[in-house]
């Protein structure tokens, strides 16, 4: 169905949970993660990691770039390889307001051939109430198909949000 | 198949009293025709790099009429790899594809790239042959993925643009983020685009370019 974004999967969090995995990439399209209004239950960040047959991959092949915008100060850079998950947000936290927003573009998950990867386009107040936001993008350096993402928080748990995946078409 | 939207013997479509209504089989068919318009976007063409390496993608107005119905496009290059280590630039046509703007001070653009390694370049000039996209080495898995709008093909009173955000993998392996813009010089009223490598040659070996309409 061209020229449409076809729900996958959604998973809306509004008790304590753990984990969120969205699941359902099976195809070579492009598909569309959208995360609106994620709290954590302590001051934290989300972190992502691809999913396999469901379950999140923890080996330390993930790297990320980008750049973090902040209303109080310059520019920071957002840079790392091999890491066990990708470390791509930096707003949310527990207290009042402090939100995290956030889409990816994900490519190539279904091709065992090729590295999974992704664009990352953030907005939010941090845990110091600091308007942040992040543009970047993230790559799982290994040959597999991934059929889905998994999310956590740093520490502590995932206490609201909703979480979707769409494919584009 | 019904005449899609009637089901009955005669029309019904009406401004009251409409019963009219589509069966499966219309917007199976309607779909299967890509006649479908929702308020997203409308896929317009998806074209693929074939068995011979390109130098460019070239879209027209005489051959993807529908595409200048809209005031923006927006576009993915998925997978788009190179026989060497090159990029690709937008250009811009008046002519419909016969020739693309491409003189030395046409163009000017911004991009931000950022590495993993955390290498950090910006890419700003005035004066180029046209639109810097993002850049990815040769070789197994150095491609990159590219999602952007171009507007302001049809405006008289700015720009013709390109914006973008990519992902891709540069020849010495690192991941690598790059977002910017590139814009025509001058106003016009443009009926081509292309995107292009760098140097011209046909070293594009590989991806596809997904060009959607967006009715805003």
């Amino acid at each position: 169905m061209a020229g449409r974004l076809i729900q996958i999967d959604k998973e809306e969090v509004t008790t304590p949970v753990g984990e969120v995995v969205l699941t359902g990439i099976n195809t070579d399209d492009v598909y569309f993660v959208t995360v609106t209004g994620v709290e954590v239950s302590t001051d934290a960040n989300i972190r992502t990691r691809v999913a396999i047959s469901g379950s999140a991959d923890t080996t330390s092949n993930y790297s990320r770039a980008g750049k973090q915008f902040k209303d109080n100060t310059t520019f920071g850079n957002s840079t790392s390889t091999n890491d066990n998950q990708w470390n791509i947000h930096f707003t949310g936290g527990n207290g009042t307001g402090e939100i995290n927003n956030f889409h990816y573009y994900v490519y190539n998950f279904n091709n065992a051939n090729k590295h999974s990867s992704i664009t990352v386009h953030e907005s939010g107040l941090n845990k110091l109430q600091v308007l942040t936001g992040m543009q970047g993008a993230a790559i799982h350096t290994v040959n597999q198909a991934n059929d889905g993402l998994s999310f956590i928080s740093s520490a502590g748990n995932i206490t609201a949000g909703n979480f979707v995946l769409y494919k584009v078409l | 198949m019904s005449n899609y939207g009637y089901t009955g013997n005669k029309p019904t479509q009406s401004k009251s009293g409409n019963t009219g209504v589509f069966t499966p089989a219309d917007l199976k068919q309607l779909d299967t025709d890509n006649k479908i318009v929702n308020s997203l976007y409308e896929h317009i063409v998806t074209l693929e790099v074939g068995a011979s390496s390109i130098s460019s993608i070239e879209i027209t107005k005489s051959a993807y009429p529908e595409l200048w119905k809209y005031s923006r496009i927006a576009f993915w290059l998925t997978d788009v790899s190179f026989d060497a280590s090159n990029y690709l630039r937008f250009q811009v046509s008046s002519d419909n594809g016969s020739t693309f703007d491409s003189g030395t001070s046409d163009y000017r653009h911004y991009y931000q790239v950022t590495r993993s390694s955390g290498s950090q370049n910006q890419y700003y000039d005035d004066t180029e042959i046209g639109g810097g996209l993002d850049l990815a080495g040769s070789g197994t898995n150095k491609s990159f993925n590219s999602h952007g709008y171009i507007t302001g093909l049809l405006s008289k009173r700015y720009y013709a643009n390109c914006v973008f955000v990519s992902q891709g993998e540069y020849s010495d392996g690192q991941m690598t983020s790059v977002w910017g813009i590139g814009k025509r010089n001058t106003y016009g009223i443009y009926d081509g685009f292309r995107f292009v490598t760098n140097n011209g040659l046909s070293q594009w070996n590989a991806g596809k370019l997904h060009l959607y309409g967006v009715p805003v």
